[in-house]
């Protein structure tokens, strides 16, 4: 985590410059997805144990009124995870960095919203989400579903990472970026699912 | 078919920051807080929105409808896709770059010549045709548009927030204190660390919803919906933006992609039932959702064929 930081915060500064260019790049891929009709949603599901030890050393969170007990760690890791993502992917190689900008851009001008969303969900939530999608898009393969239903286990914890996915090349959709990332993380794939 | 008035509970599944802005929550608060009760009440009634005690924050009826709205163009421009008829929805569909907003550029003036240049693009999409010099329309206004309106056309929902609308929602302050340069003692706050304070919504809150169709514009057939009662249509569109919503993929206010904003719609008994009888399915969240899978499909296939 140290090295990721350390080398992300040196790459940020050295990005400042490709900045604009960047945003601009993942904002035409989006734009340029939605006129093709390719948008799809995706689903990685992930086991966050790994990564949820790693950022309790690094952040300290506590509420400050109501008498609560310190944040529930899981909400407190996806609190946290799409900073630590813009990290990684400035950290994995110059033409990645711009991906950072699939969690959304606030310059003004060309604003656009992130195109993943994270929770830690309990195996029973993740299985409930997992039914709505098939009654709603069902995936090419029902039978993938019902294998990674089957991969879940009620009372394990899972990382699950919504992305509104679009391909970024030829070979590549935004949710393989994001996966590259993650294995970067070392965070432990279950499964992914794509809608429809 | 007689005025629909559909009742939901929204519960926060995680902390939730609305995403306004605090000085716009000041200024309202503070005619609502400082002013005659007889004042108080029209301002709910115009912004239809729900306070948080004393934090600054509120959350209006408007962002539900835009949540909805949002995630019924992605669940209609899905199945347009699925179907293999192409954009559906008039976000998606570039008509001179204007592709990611809601852009209703339909009806065409031909007599005018800038506006004929966009003809091509809608015969394209199989949105309209042209028959003795005449357009005719086949996806106007787009689904969307057709339930929650568009420059010139009116709503045919309408969202407020129900009950108490000035009830205080309880809200927690999150500090958070973050290493800037690693190494450093682990106890941030010795460091004197600028901490980010966050102030949410907790999580378990309920905000009762109602989304109540007006029976006098749903009359408009042809316009709103061509295989079945617009508000058969719009109860069954809704219907699926919410399960979407329920999955996880849209959500309310800020710092959604921080794994904030995480929200459940779920109807009350007495509308699950409505919502059975309107679009003709048995009284269950399954049943529901398949066959108001069926209306939109039958729909899409219709205005795109």
């Amino acid at each position: 985590m140290e090295k990721i930081f350390n080398k992300g915060q040196m790459m940020a500064k050295d990005k400042r410059k490709s900045r604009n260019q960047h945003i601009t790049n993942v904002l035409t891929l989006l734009k340029e997805s939605a006129k093709d009709g390719k948008i799809q949603l995706s689903v990685l599901i992930y086991n966050p144990y790994r990564l949820m030890n790693t950022i309790r050393n690094y952040v300290d969170a506590h509420p400050l009124k109501n008498n609560m007990s310190y944040a529930d760690e899981g909400q407190l890791t996806a609190w946290l995870l799409k900073g630590v993502f813009r990290y990684i992917f400035l950290y994995m190689s110059f033409e990645d960095s711009q991906w950072r900008y699939l969690f959304g851009s606030s310059v003004q001008g060309e604003t656009f919203g992130s195109c993943a969303y994270f929770d830690i969900l309990s195996g029973e939530e993740v299985k409930r989400v997992l039914q709505t999608l098939k009654l709603l898009l069902p995936p090419k393969k029902s039978t993938a579903l019902e294998k990674t239903k089957n991969k879940i286990k009620m009372e394990w914890r899972y990382l699950i990472l919504y992305i509104k996915d679009f391909p970024i090349s030829q070979s590549a959709m935004a949710s393989d970026m994001v996966k590259k990332a993650c294995k970067e993380l070392r965070l432990e794939l279950v499964d992914e699912l794509r809608f429809p | 078919m007689s005025e629909v008035k559909l009742h939901f509970d929204v519960v926060t599944k995680t902390p939730t920051l609305t995403g306004e802005d605090a000085k716009t929550s000041q200024a309202i608060l503070t005619m609502l807080i400082g002013s005659h009760m007889k004042k108080a009440k029209a301002v709910v009634q115009q912004y239809g929105f729900l306070s948080i005690d004393k934090t600054g924050f509120i959350v209006r009826a408007s962002s539900f409808k835009g949540l909805l709205r949002v995630a019924s163009e992605y669940i209609v421009e899905l199945k347009s896709i699925e179907l293999g008829l192409g954009h559906a929805v008039c976000s998606f569909l570039d008509v001179e770059g204007s592709i990611g907003f809601p852009s209703c550029a339909l009806p065409i003036d031909l007599e005018n010549n800038e506006q004929r240049k966009k003809v091509e693009v809608f015969m394209k999409a199989k949105w309209i045709n042209i028959q003795d010099d005449k357009i005719v329309y086949n996806n106007y206004p787009c689904i969307p548009c057709a339930i929650f309106g568009a420059p010139g056309l009116k709503s045919l929902v309408r969202i407020s927030l129900n009950g108490d609308a000035v009830a205080p929602v309880e809200t927690t302050q999150y500090k958070l204190y973050f290493f800037n340069e690693l190494g450093r003692s682990k106890h941030l706050h010795e460091n004197k660390l600028k901490p980010l304070i966050l102030e949410a919504i907790n999580p378990g809150t309920i905000i009762s919803l109602e989304i109540s169709f007006a029976s006098n514009l749903a009359k408009l057939r042809g316009l709103r919906a061509k295989t079945c009662d617009p508000i058969q249509l719009g109860v069954a569109t809704i219907w699926l933006a919410i399960q979407l919503i329920n999955s996880g993929f849209f959500r309310l206010g800020r710092f959604k992609s921080r794994g904030l904003g995480r929200i459940e719609i779920n109807p009350r008994e007495d509308t699950l039932k409505m919502i059975s009888k309107v679009l003709g399915a048995k009284p269950s969240p399954e049943a529901i959702t398949k066959k108001a899978i069926t209306i939109l499909e039958n729909e899409l296939k219709e205005r795109l064929k």
